[in-house]
């Protein structure tokens, strides 16, 4: 986990270095390999794949990160009055989280962006919506199987408050592993979302703007002759998929 | 159940469609008149469904999707049979204690299926290419008629598209996880130890007892597979749903996109619905539990 989390972090760290797309157009530079100068070389219009790299980062980590807040505020409220509750409003959340479920992830994105239109927040809101039900389904179902537990049932004799049981010692105790991992598998599917809405064209985010999915995309539309240009956001996205990918709950 | 949760899909989809600033007849380059004309001959207003704007203009979005999902179907199960097919031979091949090699081969093939289809499919795509294109330049073959995926179908293409739609967005590697889990469980379990003791063969009563998580399974990855099918028919240039999707979605087709939406949802559906039909019939504990 230590490793992932440090990967993202120089994710992050990376992405916030300022970069102008425009100023670093050298026609004069393109497609040129590795060099002490640029150490992954240039792409077709001569800009530095490392510095685009970099850049690229943000294009999804800043909607990956909303999205996950979202999926985390809707799927924690919603999966623990489901399982706490239980009765007609579990059945109603559960209902409403399978019909989300029952559409394709990316036709629900899609259609949400037709509806709001494309951008970073919408993106974030989109990847939040789509990520909401595996989130808040874990955690319904960790809370029902807590709910008849001795430590809960000798906290109800001893007088604690409902709340206080539920959001302390059931949602935040037990449940956020849960939702720390669940909200993390959201900003992977963000980073997917987003190289795959910038392959597709139309929704992703659009040149001269940097992003890893863009990057991709231009390589192979040029015939990658600087292969870096293509290994290099290939290598990232596999990296960042796999240090966002859901590991073992640690409880 | 199935039922419902298809009904509760449909109502998200038209509540997206219903909040469009906007209408989608809007979307044609056209003035007040074409538009009145337009309305006066489809019957629009205000985009109800029922014939595309955009993507093929006039023509009845039912006739439009039920094409492009028998394109796409053609891909989907044979991309879930693949996809079971190869999750459960590589966790049978995998048993504990396996030999270095096989676990090696395990972890580069779950590597290879944590890649997004849409990397999957391109790497794919510029490997062919580049493959083909140093062929061509040194001569040693002709150029291919399937060279640079021109628009006529072909069964390398299709074939190529299923095997990226099986494995890819850590499809087969989790397909293969829960089969090693299956695989497992039913070792453990003390009917296989009472049918061994017998003298009898397991295997009959492995199969039995795989057939309903097999189906439950295979019904879990259909929304992601039909998610695949939008990138895998764009690279691959495959006129199916997932095209036709990304078409009405580019060129504001609403009546084209909610079609398409809503056909996957009703596809999601009935792949659960055929899942709990067969643990109904083929598990009297289910039976039991249904009625």
């Amino acid at each position: 986990m230590t490793a992932r989390l440090l990967l993202l972090a120089v994710v992050a760290i990376a992405a916030i270095v300022p970069y102008d797309a425009l100023a670093d157009v050298r026609p004069s530079l393109a497609d040129e390999g590795p060099s002490v100068a640029r150490w992954l070389g240039t792409d077709h219009l001569g800009r530095d794949v490392l510095r685009r790299l970099c850049a690229g980062g943000g294009a999804f980590f800043g909607p990956g990160l909303g999205a996950a807040a979202l999926a985390a505020f809707g799927g924690t409220l919603a999966g623990a009055a489901a399982g706490w509750s239980g009765g007609a409003v579990a059945g109603v959340v559960r209902a409403a989280f399978r019909a989300i479920e029952a559409i394709p992830s990316l036709v629900l994105v899609l259609l949400c962006l037709m509806a709001l239109g494309a951008g970073p927040v919408q993106l974030a809101l989109a990847g939040g919506l789509a990520g909401m039900p595996a989130l808040a389904s874990a955690l319904d179902a960790r809370i029902t199987s807590l709910k008849s537990a001795e430590f809960v049932l000798a906290a109800r004799a001893h007088g604690i408050p409902p709340h206080r049981l539920l959001w302390w010692h059931l949602v935040w105790v037990n449940g956020r592993a849960i939702v720390a991992r669940e909200a993390l598998a959201v900003v992977g599917s963000v980073l997917v979302l987003e190289v795959t809405l910038s392959y597709l064209g139309h929704f992703g985010v659009a040149e001269p703007a940097a992003s890893w999915g863009n990057m991709l995309s231009h390589a192979i539309s040029t015939g990658c002759p600087n292969r870096w240009s293509w290994l290099a956001p290939a290598g990232a996205v596999l990296a960042s998929v796999w240090a966002t990918s859901p590991g073992p709950v640690r409880r | 159940m199935v039922g419902g949760t298809t009904a509760l899909a449909a109502l998200l989809i038209l509540a997206l469609f219903s909040v469009v600033p906007g209408d989608a007849i809007d979307a044609l380059p056209n003035g007040p008149e074409v538009r009145a004309q337009l309305e006066a001959q489809w019957g629009i207003h205000g985009g109800e469904i029922g014939y595309s704007l955009t993507v093929s203009p006039g023509a009845p979005v039912g006739e439009l999707c039920a094409a492009a999902l028998t394109t796409s179907l053609t891909l989907l199960f044979p991309a879930l049979f693949v996809t079971l097919a190869a999750g459960f031979a590589a966790a049978a091949l995998l048993p504990p204690g396996a030999a270095a090699w096989r676990r090696g081969l395990h972890l580069l093939g779950n590597a290879v299926s944590s890649a997004p289809t849409v990397i999957l499919a391109l790497t794919t795509v510029l490997v062919i290419n580049s493959g083909t294109w140093a062929l061509m330049e040194r001569g040693l073959i002709d150029r291919p008629a399937w060279f640079a995926l021109p628009a006529e179908p072909g069964a390398i293409r299709a074939v190529v598209a299923i095997v990226v739609l099986a494995v890819g967005s850590a499809r087969l590697s989790q397909v293969s996880a829960r089969a090693r889990q299956l695989l497992d469980e039913l070792d453990r379990a003390s009917f296989i130890e009472a049918v061994r003791s017998r003298g009898q063969g397991t295997l009959g009563t492995r199969l039995h007892h795989l057939l309903v998580p097999t189906a439950r399974l295979a019904s879990e990855q259909v929304p992601s597979c039909f998610a695949g099918l939008i990138v895998v028919e764009r690279a691959f240039n495959i006129p199916g749903a997932g095209t036709l999707f990304w078409q009405a979605c580019a060129g504001r087709d609403w009546p084209v996109a909610v079609g398409v939406a809503l056909g996957a949802a009703l596809l999601t559906a009935a792949a659960r619905m055929a899942a709990e039909t067969i643990a109904v019939v083929v598990d009297p504990r289910e039976r039991e539990l249904a009625a």
